[in-house]
């Protein structure tokens, strides 16, 4: 009996160690982002604060992937009005080195999401994390395009924004 | 001649060559069958682009540049994961956060490669498989090394360096037998787009050949809608043309009446411009206003029922108004069109004043000439009568004259006087019988007549004319009819009248007078030759004409009036035959007259016989009854000429020297015959005799026979009317003056007694004659035909049949009844007769008076036959 208590307590810690630990790691870098004296400013994420800005969730298959997935995560357009942007391009770059640009005014409502998490998870850069910027594919033949795939950018830890 | 039914014609078949361009028909048909197939053909490539869409889609994902990247940065990873390796092992103290990453992306690049679908195709290859499971092998052997801490690590790199130095070959083959996979996809996937454009190439190039199917059948509609445009407008030139050059006023209106169109020639007859005139309403316009309530309700009749009355029905006559209000004839015709769907009437019309004029004033002169024709027969016919009148006092003084004893001197004189007069008398009877004749009063009576008798009496009563010109008569009679019905005074005219014209205009030559039956068997023919001066041809008709003598030495020769063929000819004409010439100048001639040869008439022949009868009874009669007899007369010629035929008949008369004197002894004395003269001054025979007739004085009922040269048939239904009970022609014989007596006399006041007489006496000659049976028997006969006819007579209702036979009996019972002394009732019969033969209705008046007097006359003959 003790023994469970005391492994269930330390598991607890453990885990609230490793969330801890977890949340105040930095997972997404914004640069660029123009700010009041005219000098550029860059912003760090932590998962939490994308968290707050806002999260849905939805199940697709990926060209990259087997089987259906579920994805939750920020969606695009609501991260960018977070961050007061109007207009511009959006670099994305991964772990990997791999970039592309978004224009803002494509970042779609009900459309592309910053994922944070896959199947209820975090991903791991093994797991294409620890973000992973999906369209809904199987909801519209209009995600499904080569643009689209391309723009599917994985193991995505930075953006920069350009005019 | 109208012409405007022809105009209408015209415009009409214009119009109807308008409507009937073949604009429309089978276009409509062929048109919704091109858009049929160009809409089938649409949709076949829609369908077909829609197929290469997904195809093109389809290929999206596995042709997606991201493959062909994700197998490329296989390999671009592993290599870096080989430098960090490298790196890690020249250099002791670096850190390892970067050769975990490193490892940490080349494993995700190859769980990708493992896992994700778009590889799906190329881990089914052999090559491809061995590759891949070497590169998953490799992670499976070292996640555990990099998971571990960095000693164990750095331990293994070697060996790490050497398996990832392998592997390179393994990513290469992989991408290898990536390339040739995605090369193979994409040729199936060209294929298959290629045979789907080809598709949509064939169905394009069907879409095009329907279209420039269509687009040609388009310009064809296109040049022949604008050459029946052309031909429209070409025919509504036509239409303009005639309309505006006709000589007819043309007015098209609309059913409510506005004027639609109104042309040239309207313009000049009815004095309104065009612009004054279009949209105005008609009847306010040009009809008079006496026709305008007439037009209007036949409109609204048009509007409510569509029925007309006037559209279509020919030329009209009706009246029109010019702008200046004159109100003049026209002659018009109407027809009704569609325009626009529309009914409307076009109407037209032209003005007839002129024609009207002319024919008014030929009427006029028609009238005139007719007038004058008639004044002149008048003329004539009035002449003629008076001319008789002193005539008839010459003959009839002359043949008293010739019984007072006269020397031989005297004879001959006289003789000389008579054949003048009687000549006068000739000329104008002549000029009567032909106005007679001409005011369709001759009455022809066919009696049997044997042509050789005839013939041979006619020629010798006229041989000793032609002695005197040197002339031989003779008469062929062999191939005559036994018997002909014709009217035996009026052929005797006639033919005496070619026979003295063969006298006169012969001379030392030869006459022949033939009869011969004509070879259909119902015609005779009795021809006049002479070998004399001859007629030239052209003269064959004018000889027939009035007044005609053929020149002055031919005149000369004739003392002719230049009547007798023109009488001739007119008496042929009323017996049904026919009268000609055939001639040689100075050969001869030969005049013809051809007549049907006629049939026995029965009641002819039963009057002739009656006739005879009551001749020889009256004369017993007159034997022995001397009747009373006025004579109103105020010529003083005449007046002894009838006195003294009266009494040397045995009767005794009183004279009345004219019409007054006339009334006053008809009041104071009954009379059995009054004889009356029509021409009186003061007071004439037709108002003497209605005053005797209307008076109550005794002779109310007294037959009044009138004397008169006027023997026109309605002057004798005057005389009738007047209640003269027969009308005597002068000049006044012996012969008709007795029959007549016989015929009327014996009625009136003291008409009993002497009627006992005399029936008595006829009964007693017949008894004597025949023996007492026959006397009975006729009188029952008598007394049955009267019942007979008074009970036929009561019938109200009676056909024309009825009315010959009702005649015929009456006539027969007039004559017994006369025999019978029976004369009112003879009298009465003779009057129904002639009312029943002239068609007269209403009988009641004579009915009731027969009636009456058959009453007395019954009771007396049923009383006599009763005491014999």
């Amino acid at each position: 009996m003790g023994f469970v208590t005391q492994c269930a307590v330390a598991f607890t810690l453990l885990f609230l160690s490793a969330i801890s630990t977890v949340a105040s790691e930095t997972i997404l870098t914004v640069s660029g982002l123009p700010a009041a004296s005219g000098s550029e400013l860059t912003v760090e994420f932590e998962l939490e604060e994308l968290r707050r800005i806002g999260e849905i969730t939805f199940s697709t298959t990926t060209p990259w992937t087997e089987g259906e997935q579920t994805f939750t995560g920020v969606p695009l357009a609501t991260f960018v009005s977070s961050l007061d942007l109007k207009a511009g391009v959006l670099k994305a770059t991964a772990v990997n080195d791999y970039a592309v640009e978004i224009p803002i005014s494509e970042a779609l409502f009900d459309g592309p999401i910053i994922a944070y998490l896959k199947n209820d998870k975090r991903m791991s850069v093994r797991e294409k994390g620890p973000l992973w910027l999906v369209y809904p594919y199987d909801s519209d033949a209009k995600f499904r395009t080569e643009i689209v795939y391309s723009r599917s950018i994985w193991q995505l830890d930075r953006i920069v924004v350009s005019e | 001649m109208p012409p405007a039914p022809s105009y209408q014609r015209r415009v009409l078949n214009l119009l109807k060559s308008l409507s009937t361009f073949p604009i429309r028909g089978i276009q409509g048909a062929g048109l919704l069958a091109s858009a049929t197939a160009i809409a089938f053909i649409a949709v076949m490539i829609f369908v077909v682009a829609g197929s290469l869409r997904q195809e093109i889609d389809d290929q999206a994902t596995a042709t997606a540049d991201t493959t062909q990247w994700s197998l490329a940065q296989t390999e671009v990873d592993l290599r870096r994961l080989q430098f960090a390796v490298l790196e890690a092992m020249n250099d002791e103290g670096i850190a390892f956060k970067e050769l975990r990453n490193r490892f940490d992306i080349f494993y995700s690049r190859v769980v990708t490669i493992a896992y994700g679908q778009q590889f799906a195709g190329l881990r089914r290859e052999a090559n491809a498989q061995n590759a891949l499971k070497s590169l998953t092998d490799f992670l499976d052997t070292f996640s555990p090394v990099f998971d571990g801490d960095e000693e164990q690590i750095r331990k293994r790199l070697p060996e790490i360096d050497e398996e990832l130095h392998k592997l390179a070959q393994e990513a290469r083959r992989f991408s290898l037998a990536g390339v040739q996979e995605f090369a193979e996809g994409a040729d199936t996937h060209r294929a298959s787009v290629g045979t789907l454009l080809s598709r949509i190439a064939f169905l394009t190039l069907a879409l095009v050949i329907i279209i420039f199917v269509v687009v040609l059948f388009l310009l064809k509609l296109v040049q022949r809608s604008v050459r029946a445009e052309s031909a429209a407008a070409e025919s509504r030139n036509h239409i303009q043309e005639v309309i505006s050059t006709s000589i007819d006023g043309i007015l098209t209106i609309d059913t409510d009446g506005h004027i639609l169109d109104y042309n040239g020639a309207a313009e000049r007859i009815f004095g309104y411009t065009r612009q004054e005139a279009i949209g105005q309403l008609m009847s306010k316009l040009v009809i008079p206003e006496h026709l305008q309530n007439a037009h209007e309700a036949g409109m609204a009749r048009f509007r409510e029922t569509g029925e007309h009355h006037v559209v279509g029905k020919g030329l009209l006559l009706l009246e029109a108004r010019r702008k200046d209000g004159s109100v003049f004839p026209v002659e018009l015709s109407i027809s009704s069109a569609t325009a626009n769907g529309k009914a409307i009437f076009v109407s037209y019309l032209r003005d007839i004043s002129s024609r009207v004029e002319v024919e008014k004033e030929l009427i006029e002169t028609r009238d005139k000439a007719v007038a004058g024709e008639k004044a002149k027969a008048d003329l004539i016919a009035v002449m003629s009568h008076e001319m008789r009148t002193p005539l008839n006092g010459l003959i009839g003084t002359m043949e008293l004259l010739g019984g007072t004893g006269l020397n031989t001197t005297q004879s001959k004189y006289l003789s000389g006087m008579e054949t003048s007069a009687n000549l006068l008398l000739h000329h104008v009877n002549g000029v009567l019988s032909m106005s007679r004749a001409d005011s369709g009063f001759m009455q022809i009576e066919n009696a049997e007549l044997e042509p050789s008798a005839f013939l041979e009496e006619l020629v010798e009563s006229q041989r000793p004319a032609f002695k005197a010109n040197s002339n031989t008569i003779i008469y062929d009679v062999d191939h005559a009819p036994d018997r002909i019905w014709v009217d035996r005074v009026k052929l005797l005219q006639v033919v005496l009248n070619l026979v003295a014209n063969a006298n006169k205009f012969t001379k030392n030559g030869a006459i022949s007078v033939d009869c011969d039956q004509l070879s259909d068997g119902e015609t005779v023919e009795f021809r006049v030759t002479d070998t004399g001066i001859g007629i030239a041809s052209e003269h064959y008709d004018t000889i027939f004409e009035d007044f005609r003598t053929l020149d002055t030495s031919y005149g000369r020769m004739a003392e002719g009036s230049g009547l007798g063929l023109g009488i001739s000819r007119r008496i042929v004409t009323a017996m049904g035959g026919t009268i000609g010439l055939e001639s040689e100048l100075g050969v001869g001639s030969i005049f013809w007259i051809r007549l049907p040869i006629g049939q026995r008439d029965l009641s002819e022949e039963d009057k002739r016989s009656k006739r005879a009868d009551e001749i020889k009874a009256s004369q017993e009669r007159f034997a022995v009854t001397p009747v009373r007899i006025l004579v109103v007369e105020d010529n003083e010629i005449n007046r002894l000429v009838a006195i003294d035929m009266l009494e040397q008949a045995g009767h005794s008369p009183d004279v009345a020297q004219d019409g007054v004197e006339g009334v006053r002894m008809a009041n104071e004395n009954a009379y059995d015959l009054i004889l009356m003269d029509i021409s009186m001054p003061e007071l004439d025979g037709v108002e003497a005799t209605g005053i005797i007739r209307n008076g109550l004085g005794p002779n109310c009922t007294t037959p009044i026979l009138a004397l008169t040269a006027h023997a026109l048939p309605q002057d004798k239904d005057r005389f009738r009317n007047a209640g003269i009970s027969e009308t005597v022609v002068k000049p006044l014989t012996a012969e008709v003056l007795l029959r007549a007596i016989e015929t009327h006399a014996g009625v009136g006041k003291g008409m009993e007694a002497r009627s006992d007489r005399g029936i008595e006496s006829v009964l007693e000659a017949i008894k004597a004659r025949k023996g007492p049976e026959a006397a009975r028997d006729l009188v029952i006969e008598f007394i049955t035909s009267m019942d007979q006819v008074t009970s036929t007579l009561s019938n109200t209702t009676k056909t024309q049949t009825d009315r010959v036979a009702l005649a015929t009996l009456a006539h027969k019972c007039a004559g017994s009844a006369s025999v019978l002394g029976c004369d009112a009732v003879s009298r009465f019969l003779g009057q129904l007769e002639d009312e029943l033969q002239s068609g007269s209705s209403d009988l009641r008046q004579l009915e009731q008076m027969l009636n009456v007097a058959w009453k007395d006359e019954k009771t007396r003959l049923e009383s006599r036959l009763g005491s014999s």
